[in-house]
């Protein structure tokens, strides 16, 4: 098993009175990319900021390659918070290589790594322009350049593709992707789901200040799949059998299996009994897992 | 401290390239010295025209029924006239420049007229002065004295001796040098500086940068490099309204130059008179600086603290401006305070944490601040900046990442949202 580079132990936050997180655990391994989802207000910023070290956190233990973060670790992390601006005053090119100093570069890396990363984005005939001239999907765009321009190796990102266009998320997350198999560890939270399908692992999901699902995404989805499979099929199928109930409408038919039978032995009893055209184990999407897990 | 030098270069960089600062910096003073220049020039060209009012005429006619006026006056162009009816005529038909009535019952009314020309509310009075030194003149003939005459037409110096604690005093405009350029000092770094300072703080909130900045470098770190910075873009300004000053002054001078007869000489500036003990200079210089020093990064702390509590950098301008008014609030003092220097007044702003650098730099340079009363100031001032770095942080972690209210004083006493770890 890959090394852990986050470690949520029994963490808890209040404000005030009211309890955000309550007694949190979990952790993020090298080389993943892990989720983080949550209704609003669910104590996903809280937690991300208690990691960072810019909240307190009332008890447990929060650590960042086992250790808790201060700003010495910024060479190691991209973070990309929710609340997120930018100089809009001073110019593009400057804005990347001060960020890229902050984390530790020198002033020529800092540099390359800007410029290389605008030719990505579509922007490297902006670098002398101010941020105020750009629009809003490029100003977005410098924001993601300010959280990768050190190549870190943790990336902690607060609903990245918030307010982007379909191409512009696109692109964002084959970025994350590109950095992740570049060997980035991807932590972020979002309430897009199919972002989390497309690129994510494994995933935490916060539900009242505790961890309602937690494990890879397969394994989630697994958990929550209603054991049937979806059948194209030429033939005559029965619609009951040992094995399972069918629900037939012309050629299709979903199939539900019955307790104690296999997917292995349906599918023989199905291959054994009609021309099956296509078979589709069915899954629930994170999105209905999302709705279900919320609406307990 | 090599991440404070990173925010430091950028805080300087993005100063300075603001043409804002550049007209702040140089519009200023160039405006004050084109002011100082034309409103110079003006008043020359006014007190040479005044004085060559009588050179410039052709006739003036001297009505007088006082009998004080002598003979030996009437020369050339000053000509002795019997009618005060028949001499204004001539100045209306313009055959004379002035007519000058000295009244029989002058000793009781003490009043004199003149008839001339009409050439302006100031210009009219061209021949005042003549008229009044032509009666003193005249009644100072009398006393048949010259020696007195010389005497009374002299301009008098005066040697003033003084005595502190027994002990006679040596006081030398030379003294003031030092404590001088402090307050001008003080006066750019509180007014100018603090308000960059403050500009940083709240843009970086108010763009919501704050929260990525403080995942790359601590707040302690940050705000070095932006007071750093400050400092760098203060000497700066300092630099260039030194070499203005010394442009403006040249300038002046050499325009100048000319109204020299008229007794004006603008640039008239003993250097060679500087006697001030090299032990006393050094004093002033530590002083100077301490109090200077002080009372910045006392607004500075300010600045931070409230920049960081305010959600917009309009509603911290608001606030900030009562601290900078407090600040410099002795100026409207500063007549008691410069009659009494150890007053109780001067007594009690010395102590009050934002006037005491004003304050004691004035009483420095007035030489009414006694060694004890240094060393408590030195202590209170370090005290206060102590506390004012404590409070500005707290703030800081307070409010930093309070996007959308303002941090309530209730709110931060009873400290109830706790903040960052390692500051």
């Amino acid at each position: 098993m890959s090394k852990e580079i986050i470690t949520v132990k029994n963490f808890s936050k209040s404000f005030g009175t009211k309890k955000v997180i309550d007694d949190l655990t979990f952790e993020v391994f090298e080389g993943e990319v892990f989720a983080f989802l949550g209704a609003n207000g669910s104590g996903k910023t809280t937690t991300i900021r208690c990691l960072l070290n810019i909240l307190q956190e009332d008890s447990g233990e929060l650590l960042i390659n086992n250790e808790v973060y201060s700003p010495t670790l910024s060479s190691l992390l991209g973070y990309l918070p929710e609340e997120r601006g930018l100089y809009l005053t001073s110019r593009v090119l400057e804005t990347l290589v001060y960020f890229g100093q902050l984390k530790g570069l020198s002033k020529i890396e800092a540099t390359e790594n800007a410029r290389n990363y605008l030719q990505r984005v579509d922007l490297a005939d902006k670098e002398n322009v101010d941020i105020k001239k750009l629009s809003s999907g490029q100003q977005q765009k410098i924001q993601l350049g300010i959280t990768v321009i050190n190549k870190p190796k943790l990336l902690i990102l607060d609903e990245p593709t918030k307010g982007l266009d379909p191409v512009n998320r696109e692109l964002l997350l084959n970025i994350l992707l590109e950095l992740n198999k570049s060997g980035s560890t991807i932590v972020f939270s979002t309430h897009q789901m199919e972002e989390v399908e497309k690129i994510a692992d494994r995933l935490l999901m916060i539900k009242d200040g505790r961890a309602a699902l937690y494990g890879s995404v397969a394994d989630v989805k697994s958990k929550y799949s209603d054991n049937s499979l979806y059948l194209n099929f030429e033939g005559k199928l029965q619609e009951e059998t040992n094995l399972f109930n069918a629900v037939i409408n012309k050629n299709r038919a979903v199939i539900r299996l019955k307790d104690g039978a296999s997917k292995q032995e349906v599918i023989k009893y199905l291959a054994d009994s009609v021309n099956v055209l296509k078979l589709q184990e069915s899954a629930p999407s994170l999105n209905d897992i999302f709705i279900q897990v919320m609406n307990k | 401290m090599k991440k404070s030098l990173i925010v430091a270069k950028r805080e300087y960089i993005k100063v300075v390239r603001k043409p804002s600062f550049w007209l702040s910096t140089l519009f200023f003073p160039v405006f004050i010295v084109a002011v100082a220049l034309i409103s110079g020039f003006s008043s020359v060209q006014f007190e040479e025209k005044l004085k060559s009012g009588l050179s410039e005429a052709n006739k003036v006619l001297i009505v007088d029924e006082s009998n004080f006026i002598k003979d030996y006056f009437f020369v050339d162009k000053i000509e002795r006239a019997d009618n005060l009816e028949e001499s204004i005529t001539e100045v209306v038909n313009g055959n004379a420049d002035a007519v000058i009535y000295f009244p029989a019952d002058v000793t009781s009314t003490k009043a004199l007229q003149i008839y001339t020309q009409d050439q302006g509310l100031f210009l009219n009075e061209r021949y005042n002065s003549f008229a009044d030194t032509l009666l003193k003149q005249s009644i100072l003939s009398d006393l048949n004295d010259p020696a007195k005459v010389e005497v009374y037409n002299s301009i008098l110096h005066y040697q003033v001796t003084t005595y502190k604690d027994g002990v006679e005093t040596n006081f030398s405009l030379s003294k003031l040098l030092v404590p001088g350029i402090s307050l001008v000092l003080y006066f750019i770094l509180t007014t100018f500086a603090t308000s960059y300072l403050l500009l940083s703080v709240s843009e970086e909130k108010e763009n919501r940068v704050m929260e990525i900045v403080l995942s790359a470098i601590k707040p302690k770190d940050l705000i070095v490099g932006k007071i750093i910075g400050l400092i760098g873009i203060i000497i700066t300004q300092v630099l260039l309204l030194i070499a203005l000053s010394i442009i403006g002054v040249l300038l002046v001078g050499n325009l100048l130059q000319g109204s020299t007869a008229t007794g004006i000489n603008p640039v008239n500036i003993p250097l060679g008179s500087i006697d001030i003990e090299i032990s006393q200079l050094i004093g002033q210089i530590i002083l100077g600086i301490i109090f200077t020093l002080s009372g910045f990064f006392i607004l500075a702390c300010v600045m931070v603290g409230v920049g960081a509590a305010s959600p917009t950098y309009k509603e911290a301008q608001s606030l900030s401006s009562i601290f900078i008014l407090i600040s410099i609030f002795p100026i409207y003092f500063i007549t008691t305070i410069l009659g009494d220097p150890s007053g109780t007044l001067a007594q009690i702003l010395s102590y009050f944490p934002f006037t005491a650098s004003l304050i004691l730099l004035l009483r420095s340079a007035l030489d009414a601040l006694s060694t004890t009363e240094a060393v408590i100031g030195v202590a209170l001032l370090v005290l206060y900046c102590v506390l004012g770095v404590i409070l500005a942080f707290k703030l800081f972690e307070f409010g930093a990442l309070e996007y959308n209210k303002k941090i309530s004083l209730s709110e931060f006493i009873s400290g109830k949202r706790k903040s960052r770890k390692n500051p």
